[in-house]
């Protein structure tokens, strides 16, 4: 698609800017190491980026300077060296495996024991040449994919790469971007704006409920959108969608460092269901290596009788670092989170949400469901406020608890902040295990250890499980016994 | 089919089965009888494979093979069925797929293909008509908010689908009123057959007039003291356990 | 080292030192370290001290008090001591009614066990006031009971002020194994503007137990910091209420180590805030060993523009099997502008352990209004019912009636508006 004759200027202008002179090699796959403007610029460049969007990722590059680390959250790691990371890596495959022959039979079994077809277990795999063979034996073929996107044109719905929004629908990421997550929300969100190289837009127009759970069918396709994800969900009037994001299977994946930014906004009786599976790389059994999760997701109920249903099942990751939150300003408006945290080994987790109540008769409700295994530390961490106009708000929160093993910790640190009198905010928390009743119950009718726990623990999540789409339960069951494996004594 | 030879077992170093030996034959069934604390529920158990109830000395064979060498899934899946005295709670499980899962590990044990949700919803179908049982209760998380009665009958449910060949019933009867007591008892005598066997825990002797058993045996302070037929369990109805535990409390 | 906040008044008050200077040093130097703690550290996000540590209050000045003014809330055959404007006053207090086994001293002739007992090495920003409460303590009650004692009469402690100015308090009570007494504080004041920095330390040995009551009724312009620090050993067990009502700005913060097998520690409270009234209640339950018990219960009931605080954590270490932890907090917001902050916490690392806790914020129920005045009570009498009762779960926990009646009392005292 071409530049606008504005775009293809400022790069001209750019050119001689560029001190390492990478410019000159326009076609590089990937950007020196390290963080400064002229990264930045290069970024821009490379995706034909508006002069607004540069401007954008400048100004939060230069609030990131001065941003401070965030430091409440109680996981451990080493100082992240920011200068160490490629910001720009052109969306060519690296070398993969030639077969599955070649692939780390670890993964494969994760894979049998999730029922994932061969195919598919290519494509994930990264096996050489997979991708075209896979998307034929798991969506028919590509022509599957096309049609949908044709079906979601027809009745207006966009949805796209975060690149091509910026060409095609400049005006609706303008209006947008940024308007949940500020630019200086946190460091990391501060990051992922100056950096982010692409993601998802979806736009819903008034009154389409979008008919089908999108992302479902593309999530292979999509799998590559790299560590500085940026998604936008704008829901308009009347409005309905459901988003499916991640995967069941383990993602192995070279960067240790992920901050993505998701943004939703539902205006006046719009709905947006936000799903995700998180099972990237853990790390091994010494905690050595895995993924660094810091995600910054917040949803806006802007419109009256709107509503943000988060639901997420987090499985993955070393570091887990993720409040997905509602900020609840339409009079009526709905807030939900939904979640399954399980950490096993020495993996960490501090997740919970934030439910902000501004408008009139705003509800919301929290259900999160913790699972330590291991040396695990699993924290949930949630804030329920009321602000004073917030008249007649609600919120319910449960969190509950569940330690495996006498190594691991779980931590409740709930904040309730609440200036309406009218407001009704109750919270609840429990600590248990698994007894040994119950393990010798269904053990005694012929389930093994590894099953009964996987029994057990979804048993423990059923609240949280039952509000996944169908597509993804199954899948999300199987996935909280593996991700449980070897934590029964 | 079973086979206890001298069997002794403790827990945390209490010594609470003292040598019992029981020979259990297909097509029978029997009935072990006792004061509280005489051990009943702990051969219950040692029978299932529980952990921690350590047998220090003796031998079980079930169907010719070393029962203590097996893990108590495995026992299972091989036919020994435990009915719970205190059936237990898992909040969440859904009744349905708790059973399912669990007939098709045994299932799968014997070579047998497994069963998808239609066939196995048949198949329950047909063993609660046979129990003259309604299925509503598997559609709640297993045990959660029973009742003492429904939790009984669960237990009578999911033996019938399971459908083993080692019925081992702890003290089924306890907690019962009379109409969920014939109703159970008539699941039990349901799956009677030649080639299965059932013990029966019990304290009391009512069970045993709705279910009639071949043989009664007293357990006292670890030891079987008695075995006769039907007729000694209504001599324990009348007399108490005082003529074989001389300091046992008249029941 | 540059100048913190109160280093004059520690440098003016030197000469008294005597036998205590190193102690006083030392814990100046680690407040010092710190100065007061700043409302980025999470214990203190809702509490804004820069008041207290602008003020630069000197030791509040000595004063008269007639006896008539403390009749009322005297408890009945107890052994009370009254310290006015944070010095004991020997006349209106009955200090040397004999007990067996009960010694009660001042700090000033305490050297050698304050020397003894007053451990600081732990102090981090967090314990700033409680340091510089140990450079600055002017008085203060050391009470020792022996090994098995019972003491039956109730060991009273009440403070007054009617000067402005600062109050550092001190008292160290600790009960010998097997020993049983009761302890009560209460907190009084005129309209000045003054600061009670108050420090409890509480040990108690293998199996005694302590009924501890705590009224905290400052005058409306003063700021009470209040921090109560407590060692329970095996098969101790405490049971304390508290109510907070004074003050524009309160606090106080509980540290609770339960450090042997079988101990129990029981607290409750309730705040009653109006005005601008910020009460802040802090605990932290520290669960170091096997099969120990807490339980906490929160409350508070908040009119016009005051703001209720509760934050309290439990931790259960890892050794900490089979505890058994609840933590409650309930909020009722009379007004438009009440607040109110909870922040239940957990931190466990030990899995075989029983640990709840709820918290819920709302307003009087509708319908219990509404069936109450269909019985024909009008606005006030069901609104104030219905707090009674609300309150009633706490102050039941008290099993002194005489103590009770006192607290209820003043309660009552504070919804006519007194």
């Amino acid at each position: 698609m071409p530049a606008t004759l504005e775009t293809e200027d400022a790069i001209k202008d750019l050119s001689g800017d560029y001190k390492y002179g990478f410019v000159t090699d326009i076609e590089t796959d990937l950007a020196p190491k390290g963080l400064n403007e002229d990264i930045i610029r290069l970024i821009s460049t490379k995706k034909e980026e508006p002069e607004w969007l540069l401007e954008w990722r400048l100004e939060a590059y230069r609030k990131w300077l001065k941003a401070d680390d965030p430091d409440w959250a109680k996981v451990h790691h080493p100082e992240i060296d920011f200068q160490d990371i490629h910001y720009y890596a052109a969306p060519k495959k690296k070398e993969g495996p030639k077969s599955l022959d070649e692939v780390d039979p670890e993964l494969l079994e994760t894979y049998e024991k999730l029922g994932i077809p061969i195919k598919e277990q290519e494509v994930l795999a990264g096996v050489q040449g997979a991708p075209n063979i896979a998307v034929d034996a798991v969506f028919d073929s590509v022509s599957v994919a096309t049609t949908y996107k044709e079906k979601l044109e027809e009745i207006g719905v966009i949805f796209c790469s975060f690149s091509e929004a910026v060409q095609d629908h400049p005006e609706l990421v303008k209006k947008y971007l940024g308007s949940v997550v500020p630019v200086s929300d946190n460091a990391y969100a501060t990051l992922n704006s100056a950096v982010f190289t692409d993601g998802t837009f979806v736009y819903i127009p008034k009154g389409v409920q979008c008919p089908m759970e999108l992302s479902t069918y593309f999530r292979i396709n999509t799998k590559d959108t790299g560590q500085f994800e940026r998604t936008l969900i704008v829901a308009d009037e009347g409005s309905k969608v459901s988003y499916l994001e991640g995967c069941t299977a383990p993602m192995r994946d070279e960067n240790q460092l992920h901050a993505a930014v998701v943004e939703l906004v539902a205006l006046d009786d719009a709905e947006i269901k936000y799903s995700t599976v998180q099972n990237w790389y853990p790390g091994d059994k010494d905690g050595v290596g895995g993924i660094y999760n810091f995600v910054t997701k917040r949803g806006a109920c802007r419109g009256k009788n709107s509503k943000i249903s988060w639901t997420q099942v987090e499985t993955g990751s070393a570091i887990t670092w993720k409040y997905p939150s509602c900020i609840l300003q339409g009079d009526n408006s709905v807030g939900e989170f939904y979640s399954v945290a399980v950490t096993n080994n020495m993996q960490q987790a501090d997740t919970g949400t934030k439910m902000i109540h501004i408008g009139k008769n705003t509800s919301s409700r929290i259900i999160s469901k913790g699972i330590s295994a291991g040396k695990a530390q699993n924290t949930y961490r949630g804030l329920v406020r009321v602000q004073p106009g917030a008249e007649g708000a609600r919120n319910y929160t449960q969190c509950d608890s569940l330690l495996m093993g006498d190594k691991c910790g779980a931590h409740t640190l709930p904040y309730i902040e609440v200036k309406n009198p009218s407001a009704q905010v109750e919270h609840e928390a429990t600590t248990s295990k698994i007894s040994e009743d119950q393990m010798f119950y269904c053990v005694q009718r012929g389930l093994d250890p590894e099953e009964a726990v996987s029994m057990i623990v979804n048993g423990f999540c059923k609240e949280v499980m039952q509000e996944l789409p169908m597509e993804f339960a199954v899948e999300a069951q199987k996935l909280l016994g593996i991700s449980l494996e070897g934590s029964v004594g | 089919m079973l086979e206890i030879k001298k069997l002794h077992a403790e827990i945390g170093g209490k010594e609470i089965l003292k040598g019992i030996d029981l020979t259990i034959n297909a097509g029978e069934v029997h009935a072990i009888m006792g004061p509280n604390g005489s051990g009943k529920s702990t051969l219950a158990y040692v029978l299932a494979g529980r952990e921690g109830y350590e047998v220090t000395e003796g031998s079980v064979t079930y169907q010719g093979k070393d029962l203590l060498d097996m893990e108590a899934d495995e026992r299972a899946r091989d036919g020994v069925f435990l009915g719970f005295q205190y059936p237990v709670e898992l909040p969440g499980v859904n009744g349905m797929t708790f059973l399912r899962t669990a007939a098709n590990a045994a299932r799968k044990h014997r070579g047998e293909p497994e069963l998808d949700g239609i066939d196995f919803l048949k198949l329950l179908r047909e063993k609660a008509a046979l129990l003259e049982m309604d299925d509503a209760l598997l559609k709640r998380a297993v045990n959660v908010g029973f009742s003492g009665g429904e939790k009984k009958r669960n237990e009578i449910t999911q033996m019938a689908v399971l459908d083993p060949t080692l019925m081992v019933l702890d003290e089924t009867d306890s907690g019962l009123d009379i109409d969920a007591l014939k109703v159970v008892s008539k699941g039990i005598n349901a799956l009677r057959g030649p080639e299965k066997a059932t013990l029966l825990v019990t304290h009391y002797q009512r069970l045993l007039t709705y279910v009639e058993p071949d043989f009664v045996h007293v357990l006292a302070k670890g030891r079987i003291v008695a075995s006769g037929g039907k007729e000694l369990a209504l001599e324990l109805e009348r007399d108490g356990y005082a003529n074989y535990v001389p300091e046992a409390e008249a029941a | 080292m540059s100048i913190v906040p109160y280093q004059e008044q520690f440098e003016a008050l030197k000469p008294e030192f005597g036998a205590l200077a190193p102690l006083r040093e030392a814990a100046f130097a680690r407040y010092a370290e710190h100065g007061f703690p700043a409302q980025a550290r999470e214990a203190w996000r809702y509490t804004k001290l820069s008041p207290i540590a602008n003020a630069g209050f000197a030791p509040a000045e000595p004063a008269s008090l007639p006896a008539s003014d403390i009749a009322a809330h005297l408890i009945p055959d107890a052994i009370t001591l009254v310290f006015v404007n944070g010095r004991l006053d020997d006349a209106l207090s009955n200090i040397d009614q004999a007990e067996t086994g009960l010694s009660i001293k001042r700090l000033n002739e305490a050297g050698d066990i304050l020397n003894d007992a007053l451990d600081l090495s732990s102090a981090g920003p967090d314990d700033a006031l409680v340091a510089l409460n140990a450079a600055l303590m002017q008085d203060g009650a050391v009470i020792e009971i022996a090994e098995d004692a019972h003491i039956d009469a109730p060991i009273h402690l009440l403070f007054f002020t009617n000067r402005p100015g600062m109050s550092q308090i001190r008292n160290l009570i600790r009960v010998g194994a097997g020993a049983r007494a009761t302890v009560v504080e209460s907190y009084f004041g005129n309209r000045e503007t003054y600061w009670t920095n108050v420090v409890n330390q509480i040990d108690l040995g293998d199996g005694a137990h302590l009924e501890h009551a705590r009224s905290q009724e400052e005058g409306v312009n003063a700021f009470h910091i209040g921090a109560m620090q407590m060692t329970l050993s095996a098969d101790a067990s405490f049971n304390g209420v508290s109510v907070m009502r004074g003050g524009s700005l309160a606090r106080n913060e509980v540290q609770v180590t339960v450090s042997g097998e079988g101990a129990d520690c029981k607290l409750a409270g309730v705040s009653l805030g109006r005005g601008k009234q910020l009460l802040d209640s802090i605990t932290r339950f520290d669960h170091a060993v096997p099969n120990t018990t807490s339980d906490q219960l929160f409350k508070s009931v908040m009119d016009d523009g005051s703001h209720a605080v509760y934050q309290g954590k439990v931790i259960v270490r890892q050794d900490a099997q089979h505890t058994d932890a609840t933590q409650a907090n309930h909020n009722l917001l009379l007004a438009r502008t009440a607040q109110a902050s909870s922040k239940p916490e957990l931190e466990i690392f030990a899995d075989d352990v029983k640990c709840a806790h709820g918290a819920t914020v709302g307003e009087l129920d509708d319908s219990m209004m509404f069936y109450l005045k269909s019985r024909g009570l009008d606005e006030d009498a069901a609104q104030k019912l219905l707090i009674d009762g609300f309150i009633s779960e706490v102050l039941e926990r008290i099993p002194s009636p005489e103590i009770r009646d006192l607290f209820l009392t003043d309660i009552g005292g504070w919804r006519l508006g007194g």
